[in-house]
This record gives structure tokens, C-alpha cells and sequence, in this order.
């Protein structure tokens, strides 16, 4: 009954051409209000407040303007000039190095979706450019991003090993080889969606001229993974120094930009924090509320008691959280699932690193799921495409990620044989 | 009302939106400007001048927060923000354009009504004297972007309500395909 | 039937998480399921406070850092090398700080019913800190409170903020080089693998109370209040029962090919030596309930030391 008339409340706010944000805050406002002990619309403030209030989300609106500031300016086109004389002879050679970029750049962020942005601001016009099917072009950025939270370092992994108290360290080693199959599966099938392209003479003049345009610009990798690397900045701190170095390079150097410009990508950018923050931080508060009313450690309760068999809890799990990804965003989704399925697994005989890299490929899957799939929302703003785009973009990498994610769950060597060889 | 203070009416609210996107609009590109500023600086002083800024990131969450806040309101007047469509043709051709103007009618009860429990939000933090961890400050003037925030909105759903002729056109990325 | 809620960051295998959740099941044993208690998990301490403040949760495990932006006067309680000794600690805790501490949460409208402990911050380094000169110059993560910050630049440290997620890589590639965490916690994590050299500076204390929301508190009968406050873990055992942890993780670092240091008093003293004149200035900026507290501390601490002779 009640949530029936949730569903009539939503149907009434649709008809009424609501936006997706305030239908959100109407839904979390009514169940606060309705369906929640001890809750008020006070409480849902404070959720927006403390959801936002966060270092950890600093990089993503750095790298979206760094981003937009490198595709207004011109070292995105520089790049995507090499990349593509590079990768001409290749069938889908830039469709693959976009994919491979991903991979790179997970190796750095611990974030979904930043990876997708940072990488998909040069990549996504590059591939459309170049004449890739605009779904494959979309589809592999949005959940090429999605690397970024199991190659490590990941947050969501390290969210997992505080709340088991299992070894981040141990979990980020596991993540590589579920991370590799991920690429590799995900490189093959825009390897064969772009089968069509026919792959084109090496032309090294070509290469030589995008190298001496692009010198400041391939600059840009370098600086970023350099620093990181060699223990000068942060990831986090990372996206704001690509932020400057776009900028000196872009007002000082290429000229093809000025201060007005700058202002102009500026705004677009808290424009894109505008929609995208709000919305994350209504969801958030709604699944605060879903762990607060205890509805987890029902279901947790409900599926001990009718499963006996490993893999039919393993299988389970792996649904109940499949359905979790649409709706809930990873972090809370990991705080609060990791600890109470984690017994139910350990129980018979998983190994909770494995459990953990499931737990994060699944929920990697749900970056891509509607509604709440971070990547298919922010991806949908940044790249300025459909929602409704988005989602068909991405159900093949859906598909393929399932199939990935039912090996991984039954083969656990893919996750802990590199943990194994470290010990 | 007769058409010239109708008209004039609508100069006044083209002009007063006009000044509040560009008011709105120049808070916001500084915050976010001085969020990486301040990332920035925090390196500088850390890799050169002997030790980090300890406010600098927290600081920096406050300005990328009052950047997107006041993002929301700025998203609105570009018809930027996500709405599903899926049920714009339920209503007949000739009653869209009220069912529109009751959408930005209804909008704005929502944004004021939010505005309103998120002054109540911050009215309490300032009672409790809630203070941050990295700076020896209160809270509640970083929160009051939230009311402010929804007021704005809501003051610009009305203003649509009012005055259908100035809703923005929306953006294809908002799902009208 | 009532379920009441326990907002903690702490669970299970952990042992805070273990008698958290032995704490729980005490409470919902003596009212004889009236009660319902449960542990419910939340990463930010700080969001706990404010759940427990305004009614949210019933009851909540907290630490002082925790309380400390709701609460300033809490932030006197983590101060480096406020103590000298854990029997110090207790004796003056027990004595002093506990009365209060359960004031000043009576005043927020929170009801103390155990004081808990989690624990002693210490140092840990890519290369041994034994000794306060080597924090010279050493680029140090530490959290962004006062007491820290008041800490590290004493000891000429380069300090730098920045969030756990952060920090593990940071520390694996250079960005810092040593940063300070509990030892059971540090253990967990990549840092024990980046910096093994583990030194018992015990420069921090981490304070951790069990807390109810004084409205729903008083609505429970005075003999179930008086049996719930009987039966959950006494202070004692939770104290003992922290300290004791360290053995186990000393013997997993070492498995794990790091190193644990164990200060001398005389070492320890040098390093107090140089952070403890800085006090007085932070427990300034707390207010002056803080400023009631730090003296009642010194006072016990005086009385300790005389007793002690
Ligand atoms: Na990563
Ligand atoms: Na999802």
C-alpha cells in the first residue's frame, strides 16, 4: 500500500513535469516523514549537508572543469590528434586505446566516475570524431570509468576494508586481475563493434606533425601520472594541478583561449556540479534511511534462513546486490552490505578478499545501472547526451560485466592468485 | 492586467533574472576557481614553504559546495536540469502549456519548501554552535547556501509560473529526445 | 517493543566492534527484549553526533574527536601527551574527567552510561621516529584538529591534510612519509606495508563513550535504567581488554615484516617535552568548559604523582 502510493506520488510529479532532483526530494521527504521512526524533514537536510560535506569528492568537479577547460582550449584536439595517427593502423585502435586510458587512468583515481570524466573528455569527441558508433563511443567511457573502483586504488575497496576489517592492501592486489579481465573483455568488444573501420597506412608525417603540435599537450599525462607517481601530489590534489597545468598551457602557450573563455567553461562546470550534486545527495539520504529502518539486516536475516548452499548464497548475494546497485550509491552501498553478507559467505569457506572483489565488481556494474548509476547521470551531463542514450549505451557493457562478474564470483584464483604469489 | 504592465511587468523579471544569473554566476566560477586554487596552494606550501595548509581542503569543500548549490539555481535558468518526459503527452495538445505553468507553480512550492526546512536546519546548527574539525569556525553561515539555494529556485519556478514566456527552452540532455 | 539504535564506526571482528555489539546485546537482555538494541554502522563520526544530538539514534559509541564539532570542549580530551601514563589516565579519568564529561554531554542532551577507550594514537614511518628530532622536516599526514596541527608544527614536521582514501596511496609513493593511526586500524590497512616502523609515541588518547539520548533515556523505568547501566561492560574491562589487543597485533606486524617500537619513559618524555608547552594555547581555543577540564586534569595528574611517591 504504501508503496504503491510512492509509485502514484512519483506518476503525479512525472505528469507534472517535474525534474529527476526535486522528484527525489519529494520521494526521500515523504518516506522521512511517513515511513521512518525517529525521522523528519530535519534529518533530510542534514543528510544533503553531510552527504556534499566531503573531501573525497573534491577531484570530480577539478576534473570536469580541467576537463573542459583542455576541450574549449586545444590540448584535447592535440591529443586526439596523436591517438588517432597513432592508432590509425589498428581496426579500432582508438576505440581500444580508449579503453586501455581507462585502465591507465584507474591505475590513479579511485573513482568511478572520475576516471570516466577525466578520461572521456578526450576520448568520447575523438571516438565520435573518428566515426565509432556513438552508443560504443559512450558505452565504453561510461564503463570504462567503472575500472577506476577495481584496479587500485579504489575507494569503495577501501570503504569494504574498514567496515570487515580485511586488508585493503591485500583487496587492492586482488582487484588487478578481475581489473585486467575487465579490460580485456571490454577491449574486445569494442575491438569487434568497430570491426567495420577499416584501419588505414601508418602515416608517420602525420605522427611527427600531432608530436610537435601536441608536445605541451601529451605533457599533460606525464605531469599527471608523473606526479602521482614519483610522490609529489595526491590523486585528489592531481585533478586540480591538471586544472592549472590546462590553463597555463591553454591562456599562455596555445593562446586559443582567455580569461573570458575560462569563465564561460567555468560556469558550465558548476552548472553540471548543479545537477549532479543534488541529486546524489537526495539519493544519499534515501539510503540512509533504508539502512537506518534496518531493511538490510532483514533481507540479510531472511536469506540466512532460506539458503543452505554456498553457491546459492553466493548466486544469491550477487542478485540482492545487482537490485542494490540501481538504487543505491556504492559507498553507502558497501558500508552498509559489506558487513552484514560478508559472515554469510565466510561461513562457507569464500575468502572475504574474494567476497570483497565481487562485492565491488556488482556494484561496479551498478555505476551503469538506472536510476541511481552515477556514471549514466554525471555521463549524461558532462558528455551532454540522453539519459535515456546512456542507458541503452551501456546494457551490452551491462551484459558483458555480469558475465565477467559470474567468473569471478566462481573463480576465485582471478582474484587471489596475485595476493597468493605476494605472500 | 493590461498588456503594457503586463509587458513591463516582464521587462522587470527579464532584467531581474538576468542580474541574478550574473550575481549567482560570479560567486559560483570564483568558488570553484578558488577550490583548486586552494588544492594548489596546499601543495605549494607543503612541497615548498615547509608545511600544508591544514584548512586548505576543507575550505575547498566549502567553495566546490557553494558552487554547485548555487549551480542548481543557475541549471534551472538554463533548463539544463534532468527531467524524464515519458509523460509530457499524457495531457492534450491545448492543456500543455498550463500543465506547464502548474509544473513551475508546483516546482516552486517544493524549492521554498526545502528552503524552508534548511533554514530550520541552519537556525539549529547556529543554536548548537555546530563547529568544523580543520577550522576554528561555526558552521551555519557555510549551510546557509542550502536555503539560499532553494529560495533562488524557487523565486525563478515562480517567476516561470508567473510569466510562462520566460522558461528557458530545455536542453536536449535532459532527456527530450 | 522498541529498537534502539547504537550509531558506531566501529565493527566487528575489531574488538571495540565486539563489545559494542556485547553492549547491545546486554542492554536488549536486561529489559528483557523491551529494548531492542542493535549496533548500527556509519562511517562519520561527526554525523553520528548529530544523529544522537537531535533524537535520531537512541544511543550512539562515539569518540571525543567525534563529539568534538558538536561539543568543543571535547577536542581538551585527544590533546597530545596529555598523559603521561595509562594508570595516570584512568586514575585521573575515573576521578575527574568522567563527572565532567557527563556535565558537559547532560548539557547537549546526551546521557553518558559507560566511558569506553579506544585507544592510543601513536607515529608510524617509513624509517624509525623514535626520537623527536627526526620528525624534523618529515612530511607527516595528520588529521586537521588543533591539537594535531599544534603537534607537528612544534615538532617542525612538514603536515599535510588530506582523507584516507588519499592517504594509503600518498604514503605508498612518497607524498608523506608518516602519519599516526591505532594500531590495531594501522595494521588493517596499506599503511603497515608503506611504513612498518611502528613507535608507541602515545602522544594521543582516544576517548570513546556510550551515549544516550537523554529524552528516550528517561522515559525507560529507573530499574531499567539502573539494570541496563549494571549490566553493559564495566570501564574497566573495556580498558583492559583494548590494552590487551596490542599483543596480537604486535605479532601480526611482525609476521607482516614491520616493526613495533616501544618507547622508554625517558624517550617518551623528550617528545612530551616538546609538544606539551603548546596546550595550554589549544585548550584556549576550545572555551572555557575545555579550560575547566585541563585544569581538573592537572589537578589529578598532581595528585597522582604525589600519591605515586
Ligand atoms: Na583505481
Ligand atoms: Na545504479
Amino acid at each position: 500500500m504504501t508503496v504503491f502510493l510512492l509509485i502514484v506520488l512519483v506518476v503525479v510529479l512525472l505528469a507534472l513535469r517535474q525534474n529527476v532532483v526535486l522528484i527525489l526530494a519529494v520521494v526521500a521527504a515523504a518516506v522521512h516523514t511517513f515511513f521512518v521512526s525517529r525521522s523528519a524533514i530535519e534529518f533530510l537536510i542534514q543528510d544533503i549537508w553531510f552527504s556534499v560535506d566531503r573531501e573525497t569528492l573534491l577531484a570530480i568537479p577539478m576534473f570536469i572543469l580541467a576537463g573542459a577547460v583542455m576541450t574549449r582550449g586545444s590540448i584535447a584536439r592535440r591529443i586526439i590528434d596523436l591517438v588517432i595517427a597513432l592508432t590509425r593502423p589498428v581496426r579500432g585502435g582508438l576505440g581500444l586505446a580508449g579503453i586501455l586510458s581507462c585502465g591507465a587512468f584507474a591505475a590513479i583515481s579511485g573513482s568511478s566516475v572520475v576516471t570516466m570524466l577525466a578520461v572521456g573528455a578526450i576520448m568520447y569527441p575523438a571516438l565520435l570524431s573518428e566515426g565509432y558508433d556513438k552508443k560504443v563511443a559512450l558505452g565504453s567511457m561510461t564503463a570504462g570509468g567503472t575500472l577506476g573502483i577495481i584496479i587500485p586504488p579504489s575507494i569503495p575497496l577501501l570503504l569494504y576494508g574498514m567496515s570487515t576489517d580485511t586488508s585493503v592492501v591485500d583487496l587492492f592486489v586482488a582487484g588487478v586481475g578481475p581489473g585486467l579481465l575487465l579490460i580485456v573483455v571490454m577491449a574486445a568488444y569494442v575491438l569487434w563493434k568497430s570491426r567495420h573501420l577499416s584501419p588505414r597506412q601508418l602515416d608517420l608525417a602525420e605522427v611527427r606533425g600531432a608530436l610537435r603540435r601536441g608536445g605541451w599537450a601529451i605533457m599533460m599525462p606525464v605531469i599527471l601520472l608523473g606526479g602521482i607517481y614519483s610522490g609529489r601530489f595526491t590523486p585528489t590534489e592531481a585533478a586540480a594541478v591538471s586544472l592549472l597545468y590546462a590553463l597555463i598551457v591553454e591562456l599562455f602557450i596555445h593562446r586559443e583561449m582567455n580569461v573570458r573563455d575560462y569563465g564561460t567553461v567555468a560556469l558550465a562546470t558548476v552548472i553540471m556540479s548543479g545537477i549532479i550534486t543534488p541529486i546524489f545527495a537526495f539519493a544519499s539520504s534515501l539510503n540512509n534511511v533504508i539502512a537506518i529502518e534496518g531493511y538490510p539486516q532483514a533481507l540479510t536475516a531472511f536469506v540466512k534462513q532460506y539458503i543452505h548452499s554456498g553457491w546459492g548464497m553466493m548466486l544469491t548475494i550477487n542478485i540482492i546486490l545487482l537490485f542494490v546497485g540501481c538504487i543505491m550509491e556504492s559507498f553507502s552501498a558497501i558500508v552498509i552490505f559489506a558487513p552484514l553478507f560478508l559472515p554469510l559467505v565466510t561461513g562457507y569457506g569464500f575468502d572475504p578478499v574474494h567476497f570483497g572483489i565481487v562485492m565491488i565488481v556488482n556494484l561496479e556494474i551498478g555505476y551503469l545501472t538506472p536510476p541511481v548509476g552515477l556514471n549514466i547521470i554525471v555521463g549524461s551531463v558532462a558528455f551532454k547526451e540522453p539519459f535515456r542514450l546512456m542507458v541503452s549505451a551501456v546494457i551490452p557493457y551491462i551484459a558483458l560485466m555480469m558475465g565477467a562478474l559470474a567468473v569471478i564470483s566462481a573463480v576465485p584464483q582471478i582474484s587471489l592468485w596475485l595476493v597468493r604469489v605476494l605472500h | 492586467m493590461n498588456t503594457s504592465s503586463s509587458n513591463s511587468l516582464e521587462q522587470s523579471a527579464r532584467t531581474f533574472l538576468v542580474w541574478l544569473r550574473w550575481l549567482e554566476a560570479s560567486v559560483a566560477v570564483v568558488c570553484i576557481s578558488a577550490c583548486g586554487a586552494l588544492l594548489i596552494a596546499d601543495v605549494v606550501f607543503r612541497e615548498l614553504l615547509g608545511h600544508g595548509l591544514p584548512w586548505a581542503q576543507r575550505v575547498a569543500v566549502y567553495c566546490a559546495t557553494t558552487a554547485a548549490m548555487l549551480g542548481f539555481g543557475l541549471a534551472i535558468q538554463s533548463g539544463e536540469h534532468l527531467r524524464p518526459t515519458l509523460f509530457d503527452n499524457v495531457f492534450p495538445p491545448g492543456a500543455r502549456p498550463a500543465v506547464a505553468r502548474l509544473g513551475s507553480l508546483l516546482s516552486a512550492a517544493i524549492c521554498l519548501w526545502l528552503a524552508y526546512y534548511s533554514w530550520f536546519f541552519v537556525y539549529t546548527s547556529y543554536l548548537s554552535g555546530y563547529r568544523g574539525v580543520a577550522l576554528d569556525t561555526a558552521v551555519w553561515p557555510m549551510q546557509t547556501v542550502l536555503p539560499y539555494a532553494f529560495a533562488s529556485a524557487a523565486l525563478r519556478y515562480f517567476i516561470y509560473a508567473l510569466l510562462p514566456v520566460l522558461t528557458p527552452v530545455e536542453s536536449s540532455q535532459g532527456g527530450v529526445e | 517493543q522498541e529498537n534502539w539504535r547504537i550509531g558506531t564506526v566501529v565493527a566487528p571482528p575489531s574488538v571495540l566492534g565486539i563489545m559494542v555489539d556485547e553492549m547491545a546485546a546486554s542492554i536488549t537482555k536486561t529489559t528483557n527484549g523491551a529494548i531492542k538494541a542493535e549496533r548500527f554502522q556509519q562511517p562519520n563520526e561527526q554525523e553520528i553526533a548529530q544523529n544522537v544530538i537531535r533524537g535520531r539514534y537512541e544511543m550512539a559509541f562515539i569518540s571525543a574527536t567525534g563529539l568534538a564539532p558538536a561539543i568543543p570542549a571535547m577536542g581538551v580530551l585527544n590533546l597530545a601527551y596529555l598523559w603521561s601514563s595509562p594508570e595516570e589516565r584512568d586514575y585521573v579519568y575515573d576521578k575527574y574527567v568522567v563527572p565532567l564529561v557527563t556535565d558537559l554531554l547532560a548539557k547537549n542532551g546526551l546521557t553518558l552510561v559507560r566511558t569506553g577507550d579506544g585507544g592510543w594514537m601513536n607515529l608510524f614511518c617509513k624509517a624509525a621516529c623514535v626520537s623527536p628530532e627526526q620528525m624534523s622536516g618529515m612530511k607527516v599526514r595528520i588529521s586537521p584538529t588543533a591539537s594535531d596541527r599544534m603537534m607537528f608544527s612544534r615538532l617542525g614536521a612538514n603536515y599535510v591534510t588530506m582523507t584516507l582514501a588519499d592517504f594509503f596511496p600518498s604514503l605508498q609513493q612518497g607524498v608523506v612519509d608518516a602519519g599516526s593511526l591505532t594500531f590495531g586500524f594501522y595494521v588493517a590497512t596499506p599503511a603497515a606495508a608503506a611504513a612498518p616502523n611502528y613507535v608507541f609515541t602515545r602522544h594521543g588518547h582516544q576517548p570513546m563513550f556510550l551515549v544516550v539520548h537523554t529524552k528516550y533515556w528517561e522515559k525507560l523505568t529507573a530499574d531499567q535504567r539502573k539494570a541496563i547501566e549494571a549490566s553493559i561492560l564495566p570501564t574497566s574491562e573495556i580498558r583492559r581488554r583494548v590494552g590487551e589487543e596490542d599483543v596480537p597485533t604486535e605479532a601480526r606486524l611482525k609476521t607482516m615484516g614491520g616493526h613495533a617500537y616501544h618507547l622508554t619513559a625517558e624517550q617518551r618524555a623528550k617528545w612530551a617535552a616538546v609538544v606539551v608547552p603548546g596546550q595550554p594555547e589549544v585548550v584556549q581555543s576550545f572555551g572555557p568548559v575545555a579550560k575547566d577540564i585541563y585544569d581538573a586534569v592537572l589537578k589529578g595528574k598532581e595528585e597522582f604523582r604525589t600519591k605515586a611517591k
